[in-house]
């Protein structure tokens, strides 16, 4: 949790003012600090003071009168008043500052917004707290930027108010940030972002409230619920009916000493008590008694908290039995009842648990796997490296897909009937693309040579050109095609070349370490790629036909802190968008034009497993639908996940795959994906 | 606590200030009553509790206005509090209080409707109270602090479930298995 330590202030704060010259405030009496820091809780001596004095009052050696100057500066508007307080925003008390950043806030759109950014770099959270909310009043002129990493404060208190003014944008929202927000540590973040959610209303998805409404903090689930009920009210039934289950199961444990759980225990936030407070350890121990004398006559089973198993525990007709000696029939009868008792009410709470878990599943199963596959293919020739699907204007037909498998043959399959159309090769295939020049391979055919073949519909395949690169022994390069299908880039090292095929004419790129990705803009006009040193790694945009970074709209490189393992640049939005996956799993969409970097899947926690020294990353694949409107992803258990371009919601998942995916293509009209993972298994899949 | 407060408060709930200022008069010496007892040190104590109202500020500032209406404002400042206990306490890495502050200051700081009893009753009451306490504080933790928010909190299972983020079943069994054993302690005092 973020509540950091921070400047305590002590005893000088508490009830007691610092002693008072100006007989204003001597007068007053004294006010707990909490009341103090935000100008509270005094008579409003100040009130009657003009806009000099109260400035004059900014200078005052007490901090509480330099708050309550301010305070009453906020009310005045003039335009005077801005310059006094931006100095204020350089005070030595915290108090003061943040409630000149406070003030600023509430002046209205002619505050300049710099010093409000630089005050949330404040060594204080109360400060950096008071200027997100600052920022968050300017709406329409809030800068995005700052308030997105304000959701990422090492504070709590920080993270809420950021989460507030993100979802008070408006159209500009960032659902992406904010549904993320859903998992943060702290439970006061992740109720203000089921709030800040319910602000966009049906534009996001249910899915992420449905979540929060299992969180497993109380506030969290009773604010997921009434977004629920107000966004889709379709569902106020479904809850009323599980929140009476859950009740139902829970009054049964309790009847029974069973222990009743959130529905997710390991989501638990951090930030909670002491978890030996709250372990469950339903066996007996020495701590849980007060310390009694042995011969205090207190037997056995009267110590033993309730719901513990009978190993430890005598049940009650074990009980009985041992004092049965005395005992009359009826009260064994009773006994024995009682005793099947506990186990009815386990049953029945079992049984209702169960049915929840069964009514929980179903509908996740409604909400996130509306896909169906439509063509299987587990080759057995080793595995599948790439695919392709084909163009409209290449093939006649948007359902056919062609694959390379690990034996060097391609194969072509059409997707509708699921007949094999034709195979060529074999070839030691490096890239592969079916545009609308056709089907287009690149293949290493030996030291240093690498051949580009038309292959296409025509019975014998084209040989375009043999291109030669000095390849260093046993390395394979990075070869990617452009979108149409006309050039194609060679990544050796550090070194980067783009053949052109309709010239033959060769551009060279050297870039600023090793390559691990690459990825073509849409228009074939720029190319991304990223580096990695060994320490840094960045990623660079150039143009393609000159070799030569690119004036870029803001900075030339994006620092990144793992290593990119796969590239793609959205086709939609002027190649404003590229999305990039990191060796730790992490999913990020770098906009250019806005000069904002979010991550999609932070806080998944099964994205990657290796995050932790960062690894050479995993197979993975990332890909824009051809409109540009959703990405596909790939997690390192081999999950698929489709996401909202606009808003970075996830739309839904696919998990058919149990491998780590290698290559995955969209269909040209962006209803179907093809999916390889290392196993070998193609997949034709989409939502249905 | 009486529900009339609250509703008094949701008045309030337009103007964060007031609602503020209003919060600090009705919770400010319990929340510090109830920090002492946790962490047993004064000055940690009015740390926290002031940490807790200036958090609650900035949450009240960012609440839409039905949250503020409809919020349980007690439980809610507990809430927070506790978190902040806990905090305190894993940073100073030391233990749970063991013994409670029986000091005089606590007494001082009972509720409204004893100041009325005579000095007899008064002296009695503190001393059956600290002697309730001293029991309550030798309970395993697990018990201990529900059972200390249950009854000295006069906080509802309820409230404690949302402050402990628990499950009010849980919240329940423990008050009962806490209380057991205080009334198996209690029998044996008067035994001895």
């Amino acid at each position: 949790m973020g509540y950091d330590d921070g400047e305590q202030q002590r005893s000088a704060e508490r009830y007691q003012q610092a002693p008072d010259p100006n007989a204003l405030s001597s007068s007053l009496p004294p006010v707990p600090p909490a009341l103090a820091y935000f100008g509270l809780g005094k008579p409003s001596a100040l009130s009657g003071l003009r806009v000099e004095e109260l400035m004059a009052m900014l200078d005052h050696q007490d901090w509480s009168m330099r708050v309550s100057a301010i305070r009453q500066l906020e009310h005045l508007s003039a335009q005077m008043v801005i310059e006094p307080l931006i100095s204020a925003l350089n005070d030595e008390h915290k108090a003061v500052r943040a409630a000149a950043a406070r003030a600023l806030g509430n002046l209205g759109a002619e505050v300049p917004l710099a010093p409000l950014v630089a005050a949330l770099q404040d060594p204080e959270w109360l400060v950096r707290a008071a200027a997100v909310g600052a920022l968050g009043k300017q709406h329409t002129h809030a800068p995005i930027e700052p308030l997105l990493t304000a959701l990422k404060d090492d504070d709590e208190s920080v993270r809420l108010a950021a989460t507030k003014a993100v979802g008070s944008l408006g159209e500009r929202t960032a659902l992406g940030p904010l549904t993320a927000a859903l998992h943060d540590s702290a439970w006061s973040v992740r109720e203000a972002a089921v709030h800040a959610l319910g602000e966009a209303g049906t534009r996001i998805p249910i899915e992420p409230l449905l979540i929060a409404h299992h969180d497993a903090d109380a506030a969290v689930r009773e604010a997921a619920k009434l977004v629920l009920q107000q966004v889709h009210p379709e569902f106020s039934t479904f809850f009323d009916e599980m929140l009476s289950s859950s009740q139902l199961a829970e009054k049964s444990a309790i009847q029974t000493g069973e222990l009743v759980w959130p529905v997710d225990p390991a989501s638990a936030p951090n930030e909670l008590a002491p978890a030996e407070l709250w372990h469950v350890d339903t066996r007996r121990k020495e701590d849980e008694q007060i310390p009694v004398k042995a011969s205090s006559g207190v037997s056995d089973h009267e110590q033993l908290p309730l719901g513990t198993p009978s190993s430890h525990q005598p049940t009650l007709s074990r009980l009985s039995r041992r004092k049965g000696r005395t005992s009359s029939m009826a009260k064994r009868a009773s006994s024995t009842r009682l005793a099947l008792l506990p186990l009815f009410g386990r049953a029945l709470a079992a049984v209702l648990v169960l049915g929840i878990g069964l009514a929980w599943l179903a509908l996740s199963h409604t909400t996130q796997t509306t896909t169906g596959t439509f063509f299987r293919y587990p080759s057995h020739k080793g595995g599948i490296s790439k695919v392709a699907w084909s163009a409209p204007s290449a093939s006649g037909s948007t359902e056919q897909v062609a694959f390379a498998e690990a034996d060097g043959m391609v194969q072509v399959y059409d997707i509708a009937s699921g007949q094999f159309i034709k195979d060529y090769g074999p070839y030691h295939v490096l890239a592969m693309t079916w545009g609308a020049s056709g089907l287009r391979v690149a293949s290493l055919e030996g030291s240093g040579v690498i051949q580009l073949y038309q292959l296409g519909n025509t019975t014998s395949p084209a040989l375009m050109h043999p291109i030669s690169l000095p390849l260093p022994p046993d390395s394979l390069p990075l070869v990617v095609w452009s979108t149409d299908g006309t050039h194609v880039a060679f990544a050796v090292d550090r070194t980067i070349s783009v053949w052109d095929t309709t010239n033959q004419h060769m551009t060279t790129h050297v870039g600023l370490a090793t390559v691990t990705a690459l990825a073509w803009s849409q228009d074939g006009a720029a190319i991304a790629s990223a580096y990695d040193d060994g320490k840094n790694r960045n990623i660079e945009i150039w143009d393609a036909i000159t070799g030569k970074v690119t004036t870029p709209l803001e900075e030339p490189y994006q620092s990144v802190g793992f290593r990119v393992v796969t590239m793609a640049w959205s086709p939609a939005g002027a190649d404003a968008r590229l999305a990039y996956t990191l060796s730790d799993g992490d999913v990020q969409v770098w906009d250019r034009t806005l000069g904002t970097t979010f991550s999609l899947n932070r806080t998944d926690p099964n994205r990657a497993p290796d995050k932790n020294p960062p690894g050479q990353g995993f197979p993975s694949a990332l890909a824009w639908s051809p409109d540009g409107q959703r990405l596909a992803s790939t997690t390192a258990t081999g999950v698929i996940q489709v996401w909202d371009e606009a808003h970075g919601n996830q739309l839904y998942t696919y998990t058919r795959h149990t491998q780590p995916i290698n290559a995955l293509a969209w269909s040209y009209d962006g209803k179907r994906i093809v999916s390889v993972s290392i196993d070998g298994l193609l997949l034709v899949w989409g939502q249905v | 606590m009486d529900a009339s407060v609250e509703d008094n408060l949701a008045r309030l709930a337009e103007d964060v200030d007031r609602y503020y200022e209003m919060l600090v008069s009705l919770y400010w010496h319990q929340l510090r009553l109830f920090a002492v007892r946790r962490l047993g040190n004064t000055q940690d104590a009015e740390d926290v509790v002031q940490e807790a109202f200036m958090r609650a500020y900035i949450a009240l500032e960012n609440y839409p206005l039905e949250q503020r209406r409809n919020l349980k404002a007690r439980a809610w400042l507990y809430k927070i509090t506790w978190h902040l206990i806990c905090n305190n306490i894993n940073r100073s890495k030391t233990a749970l209080l063991e013994s409670l502050d029986t000091s005089e200051e606590s007494t001082l700081l009972e509720r409204e409707d004893e100041r009325n009893e005579g000095p007899e009753d008064l002296f009695e009451r503190a001393e059956r109270r600290q002697e309730i306490e001293a029991l309550v504080s030798s309970l395993p933790d697990r018990y201990r602090t529900v059972v200390s928010l249950y009854y000295f909190e006069d906080l509802s299972s309820q409230e404690v479930a949302d402050i402990l983020n628990q499950p009010v079943g849980t919240v329940k069994v423990y008050v009962h298995r806490g209380v057991k054993l205080l009334r198996k302690a209690l029998a044996m005092q008067s035994t001895l």
